[in-house]
């Protein structure tokens, strides 16, 4: 049986049952309200942002789904992502926070890897300056407090 | 283009950061003020010390974040150990939301013993290996009940390391591989359990220690609630004890290291352990006959994500009972770990046929293409596949395995030597009696 959700900006999109159980919020609310017609809210998504979000929900309707891993060892999480979700993930900046957004009050764990990651990437190996530049974030510290940020973390730079 | 306001809730930018090595979280701290702060707590999280100087933090950084370190590593770059400073002592002493404690190759002496029991009582999961403990200090005083896992791995300096788990009464998982003192710890420990020291203790892995089958079999009675067992054997009294278990167990491991010759564990016994154990995800067993567990009884451990066992086939058997075996292992469909073990190698030359008679003549799992194993297409999580005794395996069985598990990750196996295929990305990995093992990944066009 589909599912009717609806964006924040008031858009209903009509999904089959099994993609929309890929948020484990939606899952849950099926199965506390029990199989109906009414559509489900979801007031924190836009439809531009839930379009996406069903599309990739739909391209990954047939994994196993991923559980939650108690030791959240980094070690085993994996910066690669398959070339479809690197395709999915080419947006601007903007769209790929709101995904990840989405993605956390969706409960899509799959998703909020893929986006966590894509932006982890950007990040890795990169100096203050640079991920200041990257994001357009203004540097509020003194010279003096940024100095000393810089020394107190010497140790760990890589060489 | 201004900054997206979602980089300025915290929630997401910790969802990002999250994924990243500490030594670009700390540059992250160098962003902005809200950076700093927000990320502060997570950078610090962990810190490893014992390392050169020019590769740890200085310890008055360290003090300066010290509300935010909840775990601690120490450990030296130098394979010869090391002892801190009492400077740096001080500082960790002064670590007080510390929560995870790993010390490697450390040596303590008299003097310095009481910043490592500070520690402990402090710490709720402790990890030690090769550490050297000269001398108790004021141990006897100590109660370390925050503790709740504990790994004590590879005594150095013949320390007792009952005497630092008696002081944790909240013990809820303990590995200890290795006791290089035999005889009187673990007596001590069976009694101490006995007793009921560990009320809470669920989990325990004493992979490398031989004890007797009467103190293990003591000990899984004294445990109230066991998940994790391992040992290096088990004997039929440890086996009855362990069957009070079978309804909590997630995890199995029986090493039959082969050069124990007198091993008691029976096919009888894994037979029981498959088709009883219904939580059970790891299973690791010596070798065993196929035909000793393939009873009529259905298999009830259908959560297995790793199985290891050496099966083998007695003669002319291997036609007939290598697809029962496979329609078996085609209903655990969780596994991701399938593991067919490695061939026994005969260490004891003096008597080569002891380990002969352990694992019978006959011979190992084939999985060439043709002999039952399609029906292991069910497995679609499986990602490694570890097998043995393939003598001759073709262009079909490679193809016929990437098709059969679309994630697999790694097949490793051996080939005999005339078999040394220009085709496949081989790497040898040791020549014994003329026959060439070799551990090959199978390559994806």
């Amino acid at each position: 049986m589909p599912v009717v959700l609806t964006s924040s900006d008031s858009e209903t999109f009509t999904v089959d049952k099994e993609v929309a159980e890929r948020s484990i919020l939606i899952k849950n609310m099926i199965e506390d309200v029990g199989e109906s017609d009414s559509p489900i809210p979801l007031p924190n998504v836009s439809s531009a942002v839930l379009k996406k979000v069903i599309e990739f929900c739909d391209h990954h309707r047939n994994d196993p789904i991923q559980v939650q891993d108690e030791t959240d060892d980094p070690r085993k999480r994996s910066n690669d992502i398959e070339e479809w979700d690197m395709k999915f993930m080419q947006v601007d900046q903007e769209m790929l926070f709101e995904i990840i957004l989405a993605a956390n009050y969706l409960d899509i764990k799959t998703l909020l890897d893929v986006g966590c990651t894509t932006v982890a990437n950007l990040i890795k190996g990169k100096t203050p300056e640079e991920i200041r530049k990257l994001f357009n974030i203004v540097n509020d510290f003194t010279p003096e407090e940024e100095a000393q940020i810089k020394k107190e973390n010497e140790w760990a730079e890589d060489r | 283009m201004s900054t997206s306001p979602l980089l300025k809730t915290p929630e997401i930018l910790l969802l990002v950061v999250h994924f990243l090595p500490q030594s670009t979280l700390l540059s992250c701290t160098g962003v902005s003020k809200f950076w700093y702060q927000t990320l502060r707590p997570l950078a610090w999280q962990k810190i490893h010390l014992g390392i050169s100087v020019s590769r740890q933090p200085a310890l008055k950084t360290v003090l300066k974040h010290k509300n935010y370190v909840k775990s601690l590593h120490i450990s030296p770059t130098s394979a010869l150990g090391c002892s801190l400073t009492s400077q740096t002592w001080e500082v960790i002493t002064q670590l007080s939301e510390i929560k995870s404690l790993t010390i490697h190759k450390v040596s303590f002496e008299e003097d310095t013993v009481n910043f490592l029991w500070d520690l402990c009582e402090r710490v709720e999961r402790l990890d030690c290996s090769f550490v050297s403990i000269a001398g108790k200090g004021n141990l006897e005083s100590r109660s370390f009940s925050n503790i709740r896992k504990l790994r004590f791995d590879g005594d150095l300096a013949g320390f007792n390391q009952v005497h630092v788990m008696s002081r944790c009464p909240n013990l809820t998982s303990l590995v200890w591989p290795i006791g290089l003192v035999l005889g009187e710890p673990i007596d001590q420990f069976v009694q101490l359990a006995v007793r009921g020291t560990w009320p809470a203790l669920e989990s325990m892995s004493r992979a490398q220690f031989l004890a007797s089958d009467n103190d293990l079999a003591f000990l899984l009675k004294s445990l109230r609630q066991v998940t994790e067992w391992s040992a290096v054997d088990i004997g039929p009294k440890s086996f009855q004890a362990l069957q009070g278990h079978f309804a909590t167990l997630t995890a199995v491991g029986v090493s039959l290291s082969f050069s124990l010759l007198n091993s008691t564990a029976t096919a009888a016994m894994l037979q029981e352990i498959l088709t009883s154990c219904p939580l059970l995800e790891t299973l690791r067993w010596g070798s065993v006959n196929a035909d000793g567990i393939l009873g009529d009884q259905p298999w009830a451990c259908t959560r297995l994500r790793s199985l290891t066992m050496s099966v083998m086939f007695g003669q002319d058997e291997r036609d007939h009972l290598q697809p029962l075996l496979f329609e078996r292992l085609s209903k655990l469909t969780s596994l991701e770990n399938l593991d067919f073990g490695v061939m026994p190698i005969v260490l004891d030359t003096e008597h080569p046929t002891a380990v002969d008679n352990q694992i019978s003549s006959g011979s190992p799992v084939s999985i060439r293409m043709g002999r039952g194993i399609e029906k292991l297409a069910t497995l679609r999580s499986l990602c490694n596949i570890v097998f043995v005794g393939i003598t001759q395996i073709g262009k079909t069985d490679e193809e016929g395995m990437l098709e059969l598990w679309p994630n697999s990750e790694f097949i490793v196996g051996q080939v005999m030597d005339n078999e040394n295929d220009p085709l496949y990305d081989l790497g040898m990995l040791m020549a014994s009696g003329g026959v060439c093992y070799f551990r090959y990944r199978l390559r994806r066009a």
